[in-house]
């Protein structure tokens, strides 16, 4: 038996210290997933502890033999369209709020050394690319950064996200469409 | 001679390493005489290229630990609630650590086996959820006849969208117009119907009708050409919903009162 295993053996009977260990395993992954649909980092704190929660509630029906990695995927999605069907959200990169938050993350992303345009620069970018994400549905979105980000399988997201494969293929076809649109002025001056 | 249309999806497959041998060589012969998919497949490339600029953002062990005490704290609330104080109290209860004989354990259990009873019995088979007054507010057809064809138009569109084979090209070709002007008529007429179910104290079917007003909606407000996640939403949330077990539960409990009705004017008939 594994380490993780022995823990969610030991979380599964209330032990909230295996709990910890497990929470401290999946958390960036979480997390970074919850960003990847909401946008912003409160939602995705907001979320993501959600999904624990959830994982906490459920974990009893969970078999060891499974893979924890795609039922938190799958708890993830599955939250985030509960979320967005009772708030009805569709669109949740506020351009505002994301220029903010970019500048706000940026210096704690600089190690080198200090180049103000090179710096504007990479953040313009930065907005760029997410304003291009904005444009998804949030299962687009979903497929897409699993797909591009993650570099899972079609097949795996399908499992992961319980939709067939076909359908993420699908979903990741009129993603890249969308991200070739919404790019596309910019594009049009890199290859010109 | 391979189609630019077909092309341009295995060049999305290739980008991201899905397409099989025998269509990358069908696609790369294609690239080499076709200018307009060699422009798209640069593109294309350009465009994911593009988006590896994403970046996520990286919090510190500071919030990590911020991070645990707040879920911790959600944890203990949770676990604070009615619900899991009475589910841990029969964990407790039950389990054999527990230092008390098994005959209090056993009339405790005959007591929850009574009490869910007779809440099983008051909810489903009291006669009096089956005395109706009439419908104050309206002429025409009666009340359970009215609800029982709303859940019937319902169900019937609800099965039509659920039932849709995402991985076929008919989801992005057909749009739902008949079903979102039938949900749209339907959802036009729960608030009346809810009104008189509240008045006649039928608050099961009541909540029924909510359910499906809020799935009609959805439906109603679908995006034209094939709404790929809209569809998928309503889907989802039937599941997680369980509406179309709700669905039944209240065709039962419609069905009752039908009969008794008919069985009233056999007997006034005789």
């Amino acid at each position: 038996m594994t380490q993780e295993q022995q823990w969610i053996k030991q979380a599964q009977t209330g032990d909230t210290e295996a709990f910890r260990h497990l929470v401290e395993q999946y958390q960036k992954m979480v997390f970074s997933f919850c960003y990847d649909l909401t946008g912003n980092l409160h939602d995705s704190e907001d979320l993501s502890q959600e999904v624990f929660i959830k994982m906490w509630r459920n974990l009893k029906s969970f078999r060891l033999e499974a893979k924890m990695s795609s039922w938190l995927y799958r708890i993830t999605m599955n939250a985030w369209i509960d979320r967005s069907r009772r708030k009805n959200v569709r669109v949740h990169w506020n351009k505002t709020e994301l220029k903010d938050e970019t500048l706000r993350d940026a210096p704690s992303s600089q190690n080198s050394e200090w180049n103000p345009e090179a710096q504007t620069n990479s953040v313009l970018v930065d907005q760029e690319v997410k304003a291009a994400l904005s444009s998804l549905s949030p299962r687009e979105r979903a497929v897409f950064t699993l797909r591009h980000y993650e570099d899972l399988k079609l097949q795996t997201i399908g499992e992961q996200l319980g939709i067939t494969t076909g359908t993420a293929k699908s979903l990741l076809f009129r993603a890249v469409r969308k991200l070739q649109d919404a790019l596309s002025p910019v594009l049009k001056e890199q290859l010109s | 001679m391979t189609r630019c249309k077909t092309c341009e999806e295995w060049m999305i497959e290739a980008r991201f390493d899905e397409l099989d041998v025998n269509k990358q060589k069908k696609l790369n012969a294609h690239l080499k005489t076709c200018t307009e998919c060699r422009t798209k497949a640069e593109t294309l490339k350009a465009a994911m290229a593009r988006m590896n600029h994403y970046e996520r953002p990286e919090p510190d062990d500071a919030y990590w630990t911020a991070y645990w005490n707040k879920l911790e704290a959600k944890l203990t609330a949770q676990k604070s609630t009615w619900g899991e104080t009475i589910k841990d109290g029969l964990i407790r209860l039950f389990s054999p650590a527990t230092p008390m004989g098994w005959t209090p354990r056993l009339a405790f259990g005959a007591v929850i086996i009574l009490i869910m009873g007779i809440f099983i019995g008051r909810t489903f088979f009291s006669n009096q959820q089956v005395i109706v007054r009439p419908d104050r507010g309206k002429k025409g057809p009666d009340l359970f006849m009215q609800t029982s064809q709303y859940v019937e138009r319902s169900k019937l569109i609800l099965l039509g969208i659920v039932n849709t084979d995402a991985e076929s090209d008919n989801l992005f070709r057909d749009n739902f117009s008949r079903q979102q002007s039938m949900s749209r008529h339907l959802v036009n007429q729960s608030e009346s119907l809810k009104t008189a179910l509240a008045e006649n104290k039928q608050y099961m079917l009541r909540e029924l009708i909510e359910e499906l007003e809020l799935i009609l909606l959805q439906i109603a407000n679908l995006e034209a050409g094939g709404d790929i996640e809209g569809v998928d939403l309503i889907r989802s949330g039937a599941e997680s919903s369980a509406i179309l077990m709700k669905i039944n539960l209240g065709e039962l409990l419609l069905s009752r009162p039908q009969q008794e009705s008919e069985q009233n004017k056999q007997k006034q008939s005789i």
